[in-house]
């Protein structure tokens, strides 16, 4: 259960203290068994085996903690997850149709996990027991055996969790649990305690085996420790996706939505020269369940970010949680489909150009052109709702933000070529009651080269100002 | 060389190409012949301009596809153009790099409701290529006018980009170029070039010079009548936003608004 990158895996074991056998191999690595080490070896035996083997003692709190994270990855493949001492037990029989069939849903699943940088040995079979077993003789990428009862006789005793209770019988000849079973139950039961019958019985589904299912937290939380601190918005993005993937299998858990999530990156600091943490927040139009989305903008936003030291923990916490309404799912894609897939849209489009680079524009009762529209960001609904006014005189598509002086060619304003006034004048005057008073004649003008512009004559003009302006193109 | 019998009671066979069309419709889409525009299996949006529509591959603007329009002026009557593909639906218009505000009631007036606009500002070549494909990978927009950012080329291997992402897009997408973009190569499979005119009438028409399309080439440049904008009678103007001061001398010497009369 612990993460070393794949390929710097050492030659490995993890190794259990009892009372009873002293320090012995609990799992080994594949490269350590290729050398022939073996669960259940004495650790002197194993380094006599293979002398450069590191030895790791297990941690059962450490891997409990890893254990709830991946039963949170797997959680939206099944809402029946358990988390046992030393893996997980997916009940995935109702699954099965929903994720095509139990191969896909295998490699999804350990995608899903292995994302998380473990390395895992999976099995499936018709009784958890069996699966719990099977996975412990590595039995993997095999479709449910049919007759569970063989295949389990063939396995080694070692992988029974109630190991400890028979390991005498190793010496009385017995090897496998097919040995195991042809003793006298009665004989076994009174030597070894009734323990181990009942997980045999639990394993062929001869005894019921009811399960503590695993229950989502009410408050999401996850946090990673880097074992390097770094600076690099990849690896920050990697761990953020590995986080992210945990809130996925609580959002569908707790059937909620968020409407924004936090990364809080903790920098390796110094006590002489404290850093408090970088956050980045990333808020949502709407509450989303999307984790796929919310990748996407983690990675708009970290490819921007400017860390002031080395990151060295990370955090992910989400903030307004609401009920999911999920959007039916119809043959037709109705308008508000299109709704939500625009939202995402301008999330993305904000993320990367900020808030206010994504606009709409809505009409404003006003008769000065410059004043009858407010520009405000598109995620905002508008405080400020007007339905226009059908004008009668002509209106460009085009405002210019700031009316552009028109220079003179004997007394003709000139765009380009000198202007022609096509129809005109408009008179607009107003606003003598907010100290931005305009007096106004709009024209509609054409150069030589046929542009239609509005442009308009300035009647309360300082002498040394300009009186024609460009405004507006009708385009 | 053998000789072909009509057997009793089956029709004997067509003999000109008109009339296996007409007996086996499907054979017309199989058979491409040189003079014929591209097959039209896209969908396209009817530009409403006949003469036009007859001249697109498709019978109207396609879908999946750049289109690039190419004009050094503004105010050529482009939207008046292109207005009318963009009126129907409901989904959103996205105006992407414009340096100018779209202004509601021009945009109503075009037949156009302002609350379907939505405007991203991009400053940088860059961020208008990221901004558009990203843009064109949405499903949820009408369509797509797309201005780039002032005096950059845009390299041919970002309109390759940008092409191969609207071929997923089922959005009108306009680029709107300066006439010199006209000498390099583009993906773009149709391309417009745009200069303003007017009729003997002194009414706003539009040149359209067929650049590349899928087909046969163009040789004529087509002349649209737009739409003119029309100033009603004075009476209503001046009383509408103004105080009321047609007892006052005109504000402008008579002959330079000559035309109005």
């Amino acid at each position: 259960m612990r993460r070393w990158p794949e390929a710097l895996a050492p030659a490995i074991a993890v190794t259990r203290s009892t009372k009873g056998r002293g320090r012995h191999i609990l799992l080994a690595s594949p490269t350590a068994q290729a050398a022939g080490v073996r669960p259940g070896l004495t650790v002197s035996t194993a380094l006599a085996l293979m002398p450069e083997l590191v030895l790791v003692e297990e941690d059962p709190a450490a891997d409990v903690e890893t254990l709830r994270e991946l039963a949170l990855c797997a959680l939206p493949f099944t809402p029946q997850v358990v988390v046992r001492d030393a893996g997980l037990l997916l009940e995935v029989g109702a699954s099965l149709r929903l994720f095509h069939g139990l191969d896909a849903l295998r490699s999804d699943l350990l995608a899903a996990l292995r994302g998380s940088g473990i390395t895992l040995h999976s099995a499936v079979a018709s009784t958890a027991q069996g699966a719990w077993l099977l996975a412990r003789a590595q039995h993997e990428n095999q479709p449910p055996p049919s007759n569970l009862a063989a295949v389990l006789d063939a396995l080694p005793l070692t992988v029974l969790d109630n190991y400890d209770r028979v390991a005498a019988v190793n010496g009385m000849g017995c090897r496998t649990i097919g040995d195991l079973r042809k003793l006298p139950r009665a004989g076994v039961a009174e030597r070894f305690g009734d323990e181990v019958l009942a997980e045999l019985d639990r394993a062929l589904g001869k005894r019921a085996d009811p399960q503590r299912w695993f229950v989502a937290p009410e408050q999401f939380s996850a946090q990673s420790e880097l074992a390097d601190a770094t600076l690099s918005s990849a690896v920050l993005l990697g761990i953020g996706t590995r986080l992210l993937a945990q809130l996925a299998g609580w959002l569908s858990a707790r059937q909620v939505a968020i409407r924004e999530f936090s990364l809080t990156l903790g920098h390796a600091s110094r006590p002489a020269k404290p850093q408090a943490p970088s956050v980045v927040q990333i808020r949502f139009a709407q509450p989303g369940q999307d984790v796929e989305h919310f990748g996407h903008l983690l990675r708009e936003r970290l490819d921007r970010l400017a860390l002031p030291a080395p990151v060295q923990s990370i955090q992910l916490s989400t903030a307004g949680v609401v009920t999911w309404q999920p959007l039916g799912r119809d043959l037709f894609t109705r308008p508000g489909v299109a709704d939500e897939t625009l939202g995402r849209l301008v999330e993305a489009l904000q993320a990367r150009l900020g808030t206010d680079a994504v606009t709409r524009v809505h009409p404003f009762d006003d008769h000065r052109p410059e004043r009858a529209l407010h520009i405000e960001p598109a995620h905002q609904t508008s405080r400020v709702v007007a339905d226009i006014v059908p004008v009668s005189s002509p209106r460009p598509s085009w405002l210019l933000p700031d009316p552009q002086p028109l220079s003179m060619h004997q007394h003709h304003p000139v765009y380009e070529s000198p202007l022609q006034l096509v129809s005109g004048p408009e008179r607009i005057e107003a606003g003598w009651w907010d100290d931005a008073w305009s007096a106004r004649d709009y024209y509609l003008a054409q150069n030589n080269a046929g542009c239609l512009l509005w442009i308009f004559r300035q009647r309360n003009a300082v002498n040394a100002q300009p009186l024609w302006y460009l405004h507006g193109i009708f385009d | 060389m053998s000789t072909v019998i009509p057997q009793m009671g089956r029709p004997p066979p067509a003999t000109s190409l008109g009339e296996i069309f007409a007996a086996h419709g499907h054979l017309r889409e199989l058979i491409w012949r040189g003079g014929a525009l591209a097959p039209t299996s896209l969908r396209t949006v009817a530009s409403s301009y006949p003469s036009l529509d007859a001249e697109l591959p498709s019978g109207g603007w396609p879908t999946r596809c750049l289109i690039e329009l190419l004009s050094d002026h503004i105010g050529t009557g482009a939207m008046q153009l292109l207005a009318p593909a963009l009126r129907d639906g409901q989904r959103n218009i996205l105006l992407l790099g414009f340096r100018w505000l779209p202004f509601p009631d021009g945009w109503a007036q075009l037949g156009i409701d302002p609350k379907r606009l939505l405007c991203v500002r991009a400053t940088t070549q860059a961020e208008w290529v990221w901004a558009l494909e990203r843009i064109l990978q949405s499903r949820a927009l009408g369509a797509v006018l797309a201005l780039p950012p002032l005096d950059h080329q845009l390299p041919a291997s970002h309109m390759r980009r940008l092409q191969s992402a609207a071929a997923e897009s089922d959005a009108l997408t306009f680029v709107f170029r300066p006439v010199r973009a006209a000498l390099n190569a583009s993906p773009a499979p149709l391309r417009l070039r745009l200069a303003p005119t007017f009729n003997e009438k002194g009414l706003r028409t539009i040149d359209i010079h067929v650049l590349k399309r899928r087909g046969r080439p163009l040789e004529k440049t087509l002349r649209l009548s737009l739409p003119h904008p029309v100033m009603p009678p004075r009476e209503t103007t001046w009383n509408r936003h103004a105080v009321d001061r047609t007892g006052l001398p005109s504000p402008i010497p008579r002959q330079n608004i000559a035309a109005l009369a």
